[in-house]
């Protein structure tokens, strides 16, 4: 079986994980303690209010009703609604999601832009002061939780030192939005040529992917530098050195190149690890992503919202997985598509 | 890669993100725009139904209710108002008048004044606001009926194109303030029929996105998570604000607000707290801001359910109360921005009674009490609290040391919004930190809500007495002052000797903003209306 075949089998693997997947979301909001009708009716409801709200929520039927309820009408693209907005949990997520997938990709563009490189340097200067201090740097971001990471930065960059914007949202409050094309306000504004706001979305993006991105840059950076030492010390290598080849081709070209092949599999990781950061970060820089959100619609037990942020976590897993597996073939000429 | 695309993709990414540092520039320097920080999002447009602050507010600043409570300057703070017990004033209607000895009240609808569409407001309209009010779920269907005896839309009545009276049946003392809800937003009656379904006749699923009256504000933007933008109505009946503009900006970390402020990126923080009182107080003295606060009537109480043992005995309930820590409470966890609550009923509300109250932080006497009331101690204890409500989280440790001292092994349980209400309302919770406060500063709604017996969802201490419910029943018609008044001292007797609760504070009102922000104004429901403010 060749790549075609192998990747029809894959996505239809998908099917049954996300078939599991709507059953785990509506079955942790079943399971959670709290009952959303009274959330909704609020502080002067009376029996009978919260009982109306209960039917009209469908929270007074069998278990398998709900579930079949909330099963068909995903299929028909309903969400449910969000008592905090008061809008279909599609709409709010149409928001959203472009803002958190925003932050998730520039994190991830920081921590891959800083931490290959590091990396790399710190395996070529074995135990030199550039390897301890890339050290430091990792154990610090993980060691140093990102909302304290994100309100040092604020603190300094921000209300110091004045270079960083106001965390009000994605963009200057003169700025207006680009034309929607992606929901990425850097990429829309690159494809409309606004050059107004993609210099405020770069701006306001600054600081919170810089948060997040030093969170996760550590296990990338000690990956490279391990695999960058093994293979430094690897037979061809040591060939093409006693060639020599010039340093700069046997380091980035001949080393590198092979060692990046397992960074892929930490990127699918890792992108895991900023799905879950998203929620504290979006809530240090009132970033208008699903963080806030979630959070929200966990403690007022608002079903809606909270079976569609795992229902979306988990969807965006399976296909990260999934690309990473794909991308992992091609990039390693040893794997075979069976 | 090699070193040179490296060093080249390098210096483009520096360069890009040094192309977006500048100085940073805010709506706070548009002299007419007032940008203010808060972290709620609109639920409902409905103004039946509306549940956050944001709905609320909203609601409250673009919609006329029929008369309004009247604000008064208040001495020794310039620039800020206060709205006074049984003070009114004309909004949509301009004047009212009662009959019947005030079972009667008539509306007197202001002449000229148009909704967005362009059709007068009417007499008709005003019924129809309150026959919608009256059978639409929502707050009304229960506050006419049990607190002023308004049952049916019979009620109302149009006795011309601007003249509308609503009949009760007998006088009462509360209706004024009840008319001034925002709950009784005048809405256009064509638009929300033209919105109504055969599932939904109050068109109450349009509503919760669109406003259909007038204020003076409108709804130009509501971005969940980012902001709500409110303009200035033009020919509208008030005179034209100052503020054009009103960004309501949502900050959802407390540390964002406070930079915020400190760095005047903005000009004010609202909500409830919007800033806790430790972060108010750092904020004190801070060149360019200032903070405004007065005592209001939001009540922090220590709910002990008396279905429980032991909080069915009366002197474990008297012996909490001595052990309260107030005076380490007040200084420690609330800053001063709070007043100790000394009786049942706000300490702004007609008919308080603050010398009724013995107890005060007496360990000695607490564990005497203990001894007298048989109970076995050890007693384990769970002590409930919501969530990021900070004060309470923190009071909490407090009584948690106190009350270890006579006697009870107390484990602080911390709960979300949807579970501290259920766990409350199915009686499962043995102490808990409440809070509430009263839309109407009347010591019978107060009352009626908190100790009745038949308020089965407002009543968190579970308490029950026939005497009290009597008491309350007759009361909340009561048209003599004297008498009612007199009842609301003998209740608080009664409720203060039963140690209902375990007395903790009322909340000051407290809002931090830029020096040169004055004309704020508060009312009874707490909800900042805009309209009056500016900028000196």
């Amino acid at each position: 079986m060749g790549f075609g075949g192998y990747l029809l089998r894959r996505v239809l693997l998908v099917v049954p994980t996300l078939a599991g997947v709507t059953v785990i979301s509506f079955a942790l909001t079943y399971l959670l303690p709290g009952n959303p009708a009274l959330v909704k009716a609020g502080a002067l409801a009376t029996p009978d209010v919260v009982r109306d709200i209960e039917r009209q929520m469908g929270l007074d039927r069998p278990v398998h009703v709900q579930y079949w309820r909330y099963v068909s009408g995903l299929l028909r693209g309903d969400l449910g609604e969000s008592s905090s907005t008061g809008r279909p949990v599609l709409v709010d997520f149409r928001q959203r999601v472009p803002a958190t997938l925003e932050l998730t990709l520039a994190s991830l563009f920081v921590a891959v832009a800083i931490g290959v490189p590091l990396g790399v340097l710190s395996a070529v200067h074995r135990d030199s002061l550039l390897d301890h201090v890339s050290r430091l740097l990792g154990v610090g971001g993980v060691a140093m939780p990102s909302f304290w990471t994100g309100l040092l930065l604020l603190y300094v960059f921000f209300y110091l030192l004045g270079v960083a914007p106001p965390p009000l949202g994605r963009l200057a409050a003169d700025v207006s939005p680009p034309t929607r094309l992606t929901g990425l306000y850097v990429i829309d504004a690159a494809l409309t040529a606004n050059g107004a706001a993609l210099v405020s979305a770069l701006h306001h993006l600054m600081l919170p992917a810089l948060t997040l991105g030093f969170a996760v840059m550590a296990p990338l950076t000690r990956m490279v530098r391990a695999t960058m030492l093994e293979i430094l010390e690897s037979d061809y290598v040591k060939a093409a050195w006693a060639a020599g080849l010039p340093r700069r081709r046997v380091v980035y070209g001949d080393a590198l190149r092979n060692a990046l092949i397992p960074v892929i599999t930490v990127l699918g990781v890792i992108f895991g690890f900023l799905m879950a950061g998203n929620v504290v970060v979006e809530m240090v820089y009132a970033w208008p992503g699903l963080g806030h959100y979630a959070v929200t619609a966990l403690v007022t037990k608002d079903p809606g919202p909270i079976q569609s942020f795992v229902l979306f976590v988990a969807v965006m897993y399976v296909f990260v997985n999934l690309a990473v597996d794909l991308l992992y073939g091609l990039a390693d000429p040893r794997i075979r598509f069976r | 890669m090699d070193r040179r695309s490296f060093l080249k993709i390098s210096a483009g990414a520096a360069a890009l993100g040094s192309a977006g540092v500048r100085p940073v520039r805010s709506d706070a320097q548009d002299k007419r725009t007032l940008v203010v920080a808060w972290d709620t999002d609109i639920d409902t447009l409905d103004p039946a139904q509306f549940k956050a602050i944001g709905g609320y507010v909203t609601i409250a600043n673009c919609y006329d209710t029929p008369i309004a409570w009247k604000v008064q300057p208040i001495q020794g703070k310039p620039g800020f108002a206060l709205s006074q017990p049984a003070q009114w004033e004309g909004a949509a209607a301009e004047s009212w008048a009662m009959e019947r000895d005030g079972a009667t009240i008539v509306l007197k609808v202001r002449q000229g004044l148009k909704f967005p569409s362009g059709r007068p407001v009417t007499a008709q309209a005003v019924k129809y606001c309150f026959d919608r009010g009256l059978q639409s779920p929502g707050y009304m269907r229960l506050l006419f009926p049990s607190l002023i005896g308004v049952k049916s839309p019979e009620q109302f009545e149009v006795r011309d194109e601007h003249t509308f009276a609503m009949r009760m049946e007998q006088p009462n003392p509360m209706a004024m303030d009840i008319l001034a809800l925002s709950n009784n937003a005048i809405m256009d009656p064509d638009e929300v029929k033209a919105h109504a379904t055969q599932g939904d006749p109050w068109a109450a699923e349009w509503l919760k996105r669109n406003i259909a009256g007038i204020g003076p504000y409108r709804l130009v933007k509501n971005e969940p998570g980012v902001e709500i933008e409110l303009q200035a109505t033009k020919n509208y009946w008030r005179p034209e604000p100052y503020f054009q503009r009103v960004v309501l900006k949502f900050v959802p970390n407390e540390t964002d607000r406070v930079l915020l402020l400190k760095r005047k990126a903005i000009d004010m923080v609202v909500g409830r707290p919007g800033l806790s009182p430790k972060n108010v107080k750092s904020l004190e003295g801070e060149q360019g801001l200032k903070v405004f606060s007065v005592p209001d009537t939001t009540c922090h109480y220590l709910a002990m359910n008396q279905q429980r043992a032991p909080f069915n005995n009366l002197k474990v309930r008297q012996a909490i109360n001595y052990a309260i820590p107030i005076q380490a409470l007040m200084p420690s966890v609330l800053f001063g921005y709070a007043t100790q609550m000394k009786s049942p009923l706000p300490h702004l509300t007609p008919g308080y009674t603050g010398n009724l109250s013995p107890y005060k932080h007496d360990i000695g006497k607490a564990r005497q009490l203990m001894k007298e009331s048989d109970v076995k101690t050890p007693i384990p204890v769970k002590l409930a609290v919501r969530v990021g409500y900070v004060t309470h989280e923190q009071a909490a440790v407090w009584l948690q040391r106190e009350l270890e001292k006579i006697g009870f092994k107390v484990e602080i349980v911390k709960e979300t919004d949807a579970t501290f209400r259920q766990v409350a309302i199915k009686g499962d919770h043995e102490l808990s930190i409440e809070s509430w406060q009263s839309w109407v500063n009347d010591p019978w709604y107060h009352l009626n809500f908190l100790m009745h017996s038949r308020s089965k969802f407002t009543n968190a201490s579970f308490y029950s007495n026939p005497v009290l419910d009597k008491i309350i029943d007759e009361s909340l018609s009561e048209t003599n002052p004297d008498r009612r008044l007199g009842n609301a001292r003998v209740a608080q007797k009664i409720l203060i000797d039963d140690a209902v609760w375990g007395f903790l504070w009322y909340d000051s009102w407290t809002r931090v903003m830029k020096t040169d922000i004055t004309g704020i104004e508060k009312r009874w429901d707490t909800f900042e209306r805009y309209y009056g403010a500016r900028r000196a």
